[in-house]
């Protein structure tokens, strides 16, 4: 008889934990969502009329967080490219001084 | 007016009130009025539904304490991605007029990226949209999203929902769309 009854309870002890975890796996997790979900579509951000843009609105501030990094590597691109168009310059105006000497 | 005057009145009312119980029974059981969704309801029985509707909602949401945050961008991230992929579908989004559900579900779900939200001042839209997502409504195909969605997350819904009608479709992809999605 206590052998019974301790079986029952370890059975229970064993079954409801996992009937909580099964029933915390089943609500809507975002996780599963983010599987096949679409990344933000950033570069249309560059479309936007910037002059209506209000840095203080939090759906300014939603995007701008969405694109952050983007936004970091769009800006790294500009700088490199032109720096990268400074250069050129500056090696051509050195080429044309040269010829003038 | 005499006595026997007033039980005759009296069991004439009785009478009269069995008849109506028993035709509208039969009319029940019958199986007479149509159920189809693509019935619309007679003008008393739509009055009747939407009176007990918003009656109902009205006083359960009344209560309802409102964060003081609701316009924070953190909470237009979480709650866009959710509504994305929970609500759009009937619900709708910028640029989008039409979907299977609101062409197909009675009655028709609102089109919530248009701003047409009428019910009282900005609070008692607040607790009205947070008690509707938490709870749901009978036999309209809003579901309960609380089993499965704690407080905070139904808040960012709500606040998301605040905003809604004033994005364009690019701002509203870029503000739902799950930063840590497989496609990025």
């Amino acid at each position: 008889m206590q052998v019974r009854l301790r079986k029952t309870g370890a059975i229970a002890l064993s079954t409801i934990p996992a009937l909580l975890v099964s029933l915390s796996v089943a609500a809507h997790e975002p996780e599963k969502h983010a599987e096949g979900a679409k990344a933000p579509d950033c570069a249309a951000m560059k479309d936007m009329d910037s002059a209506t843009m209000d840095k203080d609105d939090p759906v300014m501030q939603a995007m701008m967080e969405q694109c952050k990094g983007h936004m970091e590597s769009m800006a790294h691109s500009k700088s490199s490219a032109d720096s990268g168009q400074r250069d050129h310059g500056n090696e051509k105006a050195s080429e044309g001084s040269a010829h003038d000497h | 007016m005499s006595i026997r005057k007033l039980l005759a009145c009296v069991r004439c009312l009785a009478v009269a009130g069995l008849v109506l119980i028993l035709a509208g029974a039969a009319y029940v059981y019958l199986g007479l009025y149509p159920i189809g969704a693509d019935t619309p309801h007679n003008a008393a029985t739509y009055w009747l539904l939407e009176s007990v509707r918003e009656r109902s909602v009205a006083r359960a949401a009344s209560g309802i304490a409102v964060p003081g945050d609701l316009d924070a961008s953190a909470r237009l991230l979480a709650g866009g991605a959710d509504y994305n992929d929970m609500c759009a579908g009937c619900h709708l989004e910028p640029g989008v007029k039409e979907s299977d559900f609101t062409l197909g579900l009675y009655p028709a779900p609102p089109n919530l990226a248009e701003a047409h939200d009428v019910h009282g001042d900005p609070e008692t839209r607040d607790q009205r949209r947070f008690w509707i997502i938490k709870h749901g409504i009978k036999a309209s195909g809003m579901p309960a999203w609380g089993p499965g969605h704690d407080d905070e997350r139904i808040w960012n819904m709500v606040a998301f929902l605040k905003r809604l009608p004033d994005l364009t479709p690019q701002q509203y992809q870029i503000v739902t769309a799950r930063k840590d999605s497989a496609a990025h």
